[in-house]
């Protein structure tokens, strides 16, 4: 029954580096794999370990969908270690990736109904997947209004920044950027997520929303959903927690009985508040 | 089934014989430490039959072990590829602690190979305790010190001999082929059954734990938990002795372009366990990481496999520095009433 070895990284190679902030603080990177046949495939939400040998590993959400094929596309904030040997490397380099690891939006669940997304910070990278998912030719007939919500600090700050634009010409999704403090230049919404979404969320009818982001965003925009009436089982979000095996074994990563790794990081309200979570 | 009986003189013989199939570990004692140890030498140290103060977690869960040897062009998984390993004098809690730890790395979701490596086709002797330790308190989780149910063999020392009883049919098979064994007599079948029947009757009967869970799960923020943590020292000592306490750490090690990813035994009692890369952390406070630790087995674990994580072998018990009793401890909880 020997399965294979979940902990051996799969051989990529970085295919594309955009710079997506000011900072230079964030950075995206496609990676192709080495030997196609090692291609795996997966669904809007899920993550992978990104392996740097001698570094170390880091799970990074799955901003690539898997409606676009050839390329696997991760955002990466320099923060330590690995964040930081992930933002040397150029194209054409090496590494390694486990995955994919984790639940994802429930994808089949939404098909009939309004879907709303509101994103901060980098919690966006797994609502671009699930966007582009959504909208893919495939698929958007199966699904009814398409509502992004998105918010940064400040233009520069803001990552995916042409690809969004490109979109708030689209038919069909209706694209609101947003920024926390007025700038020169800045002719979109101004205004953090939560009051944003109060004003631009269509009702809760038939609707479900994912709510993706730092905790403090996600804490303050949850009043506003119950009062539009959205329930507990049509929010949803994505968690992080500090991680290491990514495949439920190193016990690291739980909240109450899951493990975010293996049972998330999708979970919907109704099941973080059976979990006694807090945000 | 037919039992076998094993003169404690030719225990030397049978052990060098299992040795030929088998990587053999053993409980030894060096240095007032009892631990389950490699037999390597022809020449047999004196085995204990003492509980081992590490746990056995460690035959097949290395304190440290290799996932990946890499270089500038290679990268090579570290997974066992020895002899299947055979344990000779695990106690019931002990054989119980690793059909836990089975359902941990073995679930349905992933396997972990470097568990599976060495756990496949494993052979083991439980050995019955006649004299059960004022800490042992395995009857409190359907085990008890004759339990056999997770072994090959079930062993019970009856002085100048052991009776070996087959459990599993790899047990029955490798017992049926052995030169060192002979047919159990009446009487002595009847001496093992004496001993058993007297460490069971001699334990103190334990709690009902019925409850137990419920309790807890709606009790979280019970004054109790505060009392628990501020007299803990978290330095995690119950957890690294814990045989079923299966926390790790995966770290890099490597100069130049050479190197090893290893994993380490780590703990959730360790504040930095769930430090997270932006700084936030889920379990800033001793609190939440003692609550971690006693949820853990009394709740969760029931929840993902229907065991309580605790298979009572009283080493943290006797370890505590401070002398936290999780006896003392989940005693209290049962007298707990309501919901706070
Ligand atoms: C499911 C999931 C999806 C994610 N998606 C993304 C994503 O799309 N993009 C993204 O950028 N990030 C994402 N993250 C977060 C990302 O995984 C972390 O930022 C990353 O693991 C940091 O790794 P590092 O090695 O660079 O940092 P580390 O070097 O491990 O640590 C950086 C910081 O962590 C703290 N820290 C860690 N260890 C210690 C220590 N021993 N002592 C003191 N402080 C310590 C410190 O604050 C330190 O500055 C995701 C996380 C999860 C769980
Ligand atoms: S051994 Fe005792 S003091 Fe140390 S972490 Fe465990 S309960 Fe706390
Ligand atoms: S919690 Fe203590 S008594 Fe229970 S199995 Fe672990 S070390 Fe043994
Ligand atoms: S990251 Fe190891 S259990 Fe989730």
């Amino acid at each position: 029954m020997q399965a294979h070895n979940s902990y051996i990284p799969i051989p990529v190679r970085v295919k594309k580096i955009y710079i997506e902030s000011e900072d230079r603080l964030l950075r995206t990177i496609d990676l192709e794999f080495i030997n196609p046949d090692q291609a795996f495939d997966y669904k809007p939400g899920q993550f992978c370990q990104l392996s740097l040998l001698g570094k170390g590993e880091a799970p990074f959400g799955i901003a690539s969908s898997p409606t676009e094929k050839g390329f696997l596309r991760f955002t990466v904030n320099k923060i330590g270690l690995v964040t930081t040997g992930l933002h040397m490397l150029k194209e054409g380099d090496e590494l390694g990736i486990r995955g994919p690891l984790g639940n994802y939006y429930p994808v089949e669940e939404f098909k009939n109904k309004n879907v709303v997304l509101v994103g901060g910070g980098f919690g966006v990278t797994t609502l671009r997947s699930l966007a582009v998912y959504l909208r893919d030719p495939a698929h958007r007939a199966d699904y009814g209004d398409i509502t992004f919500i998105y918010g940064a600090r400040n233009p520069g700050a803001m990552i995916y920044r042409n690809e969004f634009e490109k979109w708030e010409n689209e038919e069909d999704i209706d694209m609101n950027l947003t920024i926390d403090k007025p700038v020169k230049g800045w002719n979109k919404k101004v205004g953090f997520v939560p009051n944003v979404t109060k004003e631009v969320a269509p009702g809760s009818d038939n609707s479900v929303i994912m709510v993706c982001g730092p905790p403090i965003m996600i804490k303050f925009t949850l009043p506003v959903l119950a009062e539009l009436g959205f329930s507990k089982d049509s929010i949803y979000t994505s968690l992080e927690r500090r991680m290491k095996c990514g495949i439920g074994k190193c016990g690291r990563c739980n909240i109450g009985s899951k493990y975010v790794c293996v049972d998330g990081p999708v979970f919907s309200y109704r099941e973080l508040e059976k979990l006694n979570y807090k945000f | 089934m037919s039992k076998y009986k094993l003169k404690k003189n030719n225990i030397e013989n049978f052990l060098n014989e299992l040795r030929e199939e088998y990587s053999v570990f053993a409980p030894i004692e060096s240095d007032g430490t009892v631990a389950f140890q490699k037999l390597d030498d022809v020449k047999l140290p004196d085995i204990s039959l003492k509980r081992t103060d590490r746990p056995p977690k460690e035959i097949f869960f290395p304190h440290t072990e290799v996932i990946l040897s890499f270089d500038d062009k290679n990268a090579e998984s570290g997974e066992y590829r020895g002899k299947p390993i055979a344990v000779f004098g695990l106690k019931s809690c002990d054989s119980k602690s690793l059909h836990i730890l089975d359902n941990v790395f073995l679930d349905s979701s992933y396997t972990d190979t470097y568990w599976y490596k060495r756990r496949s086709n494993s052979l083991i002797f439980t050995i019955g305790c006649n004299n059960p330790l004022p800490s042992c308190f395995c009857n409190w989780f359907k085990c008890g010190p004759f339990d056999s149910t997770h072994s090959d063999v079930a062993v019970t020392d009856i002085e100048d001999s052991f009776i070996l009883e087959p459990v599993s049919e790899q047990g029955t098979e490798y017992l049926a082929k052995s030169k060192y064994l002979e047919k159990a007599e009446e009487k002595d079948i009847k001496k093992a059954e004496a001993l058993k029947e007297k460490a069971e009757s001699d334990m103190p009967q334990p709690p009902d734990l019925k409850k137990l869970k419920e309790i807890l799960d709606n009790n979280q923020n019970d004054k109790l938990w505060e009392e628990l943590a501020a007299k803990c020292l978290g330095c995690g000592v119950c957890a690294f002795s814990c045989p079923t306490c299966y926390c790790f750490d995966i770290q890099d090690d490597s100069r130049r372009n050479k190197g090893k990813r290893v994993r380490i035994w780590d703990t959730c009692q360790e504040p930095l366990f769930t430090k997270e890369g932006s700084g936030h952390n889920p379990r800033p406070s001793q609190k939440g990481r003692t609550l971690q630790r006693f949820m853990h087995k009394l709740s969760y674990m029931i929840e993902t496999q229907n065991n309580f994580g605790c298979v009572g072998c009283g080493r943290c018990v006797t370890l505590c520095p401070v002398n936290i009793d999780i006896r003392d401890f989940i005693k209290k909880v049962l007298q707990v009433k309501g919901d706070k």
